[in-house]
């Protein structure tokens, strides 16, 4: 073979072999959290379908918002919160599923197929879940800790990790009150407000990527953040940590697998879903993680230090007072002034 | 071709460049300041734009920027920034000066390469470093406690003073390098001269080294100040995120905040203010 042949067949411009020029594997865009899948269930999808699956992660649902609003990128799957889908699915940016092509679907926990139960036209299907709740360092914090009080008590200065989020720093003065954490009341606002400039001697940072870190590293004795991470922490720490849902209730986020309209390969996208959805691949992503499945059937398979937590599967009493957190729309920039606010001063 | 015209060929690709990648986009923003934020977010024109400007709510992006707790995040903002310039100033000219006096060559070129190098690592990694320093478990104060100065760990992260550290140690050499320039391209003569006339080397520093070394002075303060100004991710890192600085409302309002438009009127505020900083501090300099 000459220098220039080869050189052309390695283009593949031309073929010096008989054979017919093989398709390029089929390309899977998966846009999802650090931490979020299982690799092997991954590698065995692409061997399955015959694709190469790309991931790109992202530790905010704003960014997807923000990239699929921008248009110019193109991923066949995406893994928004339940929030994120709504107000995604309101501007026309995902595909609205077909659920002939989605069997799988009975697989899911009816309870957290949210969309299903609302009625909602579906656009995404339940993936992951967990809380935000929070985690404490036992051999500081002493007594009972089953409420959000502790982020409240005076003893706790300095040592309160809460994250940097405003939906989520103010569920927490809003439950501590009795109140929904989608309240837009004004007044109600104000009042929790006032409760947490009140609090904010006693914090040591709003963090939203570092809180578990904090918790471990000793310079925090509480952590308010998501359950994945924290709980994972809590059973590492060989008792020394815990994680809670405190019984006043939480935020509750169950992040979806959806597809955005400007997917490139929706119907392999729908195979990835449905091999989501299959209860053994379902209950290797839990078990990778640490964080909880959606997927009812895939309980029993899920290994028994994950299944028996009550952080990563909170008591149905608890889990009754937690709430998915919903877009307050006009009130945002009301919400957004009282956290400046908050910060400022 | 003439000399005028050669000469705007030659600026033809920069101009360009400026044109469609600053100027552009910031007519862009500067126009959607005046819009109302959409319900998820972005910017969303009213189809009737003449009522629209009429009713005057086209200020009101700028009009919500103008309350007490905007105001008091602007002035912590150009504070610390003003402080961070002052600090690197008393920091850096020094070493800018011995750099350029009284260190040989090679030494000299070692010196500077050492300003340089940190600059070569991601931003966020050494601020991360400066956590590992400072935290309450941290390097620091483990090794007070083990020499016995202290028996608490002391506070040093999360709170004003941390964010300055992180504003000074940034932008430090941005400092030293312009006055270095300045210093290096001085006529050292004129210090023998002033040494001839009598000078003590005190006063010859004051007299001759100073203000000729103002230029450097000027350019390394602005380009302290204006990033200064406009910094969010250090006061995240090291402030724990309580030291909002502007920067950081800027940027909550194209997340959690969906309000872009007002994100942009705080932009154009900022801009603002340190424009017209950096445009009076070489009159006031220049006066005293």
């Amino acid at each position: 073979m000459t220098l220039l042949a080869f050189l052309f067949a390695c283009t593949g411009g031309g073929s010096a072999t008989t054979e017919p020029p093989a398709a390029a594997p089929k390309e899977l865009h998966v846009y999802i959290w650090t931490n979020y899948h299982s690799e092997d269930v991954v590698k065995r999808f692409e061997e399955k379908c015959a694709c190469k699956v790309i991931l790109d992660t992202y530790d905010n649902n704003e960014v997807i918002e923000q990239k699929l609003q921008a248009g110019g990128v193109a991923y066949d799957i995406v893994v928004p919160s339940d929030y994120m889908v709504l107000s995604l699915s309101e501007q026309g940016l995902l595909t609205e599923l077909d659920e002939a092509k989605l069997p799988g679907l009975p697989h899911l926990d009816p309870k957290l197929d949210w969309q299903k139960t609302s009625g909602a036209k579906r656009t995404g299907v339940p993936y992951l879940w967990g809380t935000a709740g929070l985690a404490y360092d036992t051999t500081q914090v002493t007594g009972v800790v089953d409420s959000w009080s502790v982020v409240f008590d005076p003893k706790n200065k300095n040592r309160v990790v809460l994250l940097d989020d405003m939906r989520e720093v103010f569920a927490i003065a809003l439950k501590s009150a009795g109140k929904s954490v989608n309240d837009a009341d004004e007044a109600d606002l104000a009042a929790a407000l006032t409760k947490l400039k009140a609090q904010k001697p006693l914090v040591l940072a709003y963090d939203s990527s570092d809180f578990a870190g904090k918790l471990q590293g000793g310079d925090a004795w509480v952590a308010h953040g998501y359950s994945g991470e924290l709980a994972s922490a809590a059973r590492e720490s060989g008792g020394k940590l815990k994680y809670i849902v405190p019984k006043e209730g939480a935020t509750l986020a169950v992040d979806n697998l959806a597809i955005p309209k400007s997917a490139k390969e929706p119907e392999l996208a729908y195979q990835f879903i449905e091999f989501m959805l299959d209860p053994d691949n379902a209950a290797e992503t839990t078990n990778a993680t640490g964080y909880a499945t959606a997927n009812k059937d895939a309980l029993p398979k899920i290994k028994p230090e994950l299944a028996n937590d009550p952080a990563v599967f909170p008591p149905p009493e608890v889990l009754a007072n937690c709430e998915m957190i919903k877009d307050l729309g006009e009130a945002t920039p009301k919400l957004d002034a009282m956290w400046t606010e908050l910060k400022a001063f | 071709m003439t000399q005028t015209s050669r000469g705007a060929w030659l600026m033809a690709p920069a101009v360009l460049l400026l044109a469609s990648m600053l100027i552009l986009p910031l007519g862009l923003m500067f126009m959607d300041s005046f819009a109302p934020r959409g319900l998820h977010g972005g910017v969303d024109w009213p189809d009737d734009l003449v009522a629209y400007f009429r009713s005057g709510d086209f200020l009101q992006n700028y009009a919500s920027a103008l309350t007490t707790t905007f105001l008091a995040i602007l002035w912590r903002s150009l504070k610390l920034a003003l402080l961070a310039t002052g600090f690197c100033l008393l920091l850096g000219y020094p070493v800018a000066y011995t750099l350029a006096m009284h260190l040989p060559g090679r030494l000299r070129s070692l010196a500077l390469l050492g300003i340089a190098i940190p600059l070569w690592t991601s931003f966020v990694v050494r601020t991360f470093a400066w956590v590992w320093l400072l935290r309450g478990e941290g390097v620091l104060n483990n090794l007070l406690e083990w020499i016995g100065l202290i028996d608490q760990p002391l506070a040093l992260l999360y709170n004003e003073g941390a964010v300055l550290l992180g504003l000074v140690y940034y932008e430090l050499p941005f400092m030293i390098l312009p006055v270095y320039a300045s210093v290096e391209r001085l006529d050292k003569r004129l210090l023998e001269a002033a040494a001839d006339l009598g000078a003590t080397p005190w006063t010859a520093f004051w007299r001759v080294t100073l203000p000729l070394t103002r230029p450097g002075v000027l350019a390394g303060c602005a380009l302290v100040f204006v990033p200064a100004a406009g910094q969010y991710v250090v006061s995240d890192m090291l402030g724990g995120s309580k030291v909002a600085l502007v920067g950081n409302v800027v940027q909550n309002q194209f997340f959690g905040g969906k309000n872009p438009p007002f994100g942009f009127a705080l932009t154009f505020l900022l801009t603002a203010m340190v424009l017209l900083l950096v445009a009076l501090a070489p009159n006031v300099v220049k006066e005293k």
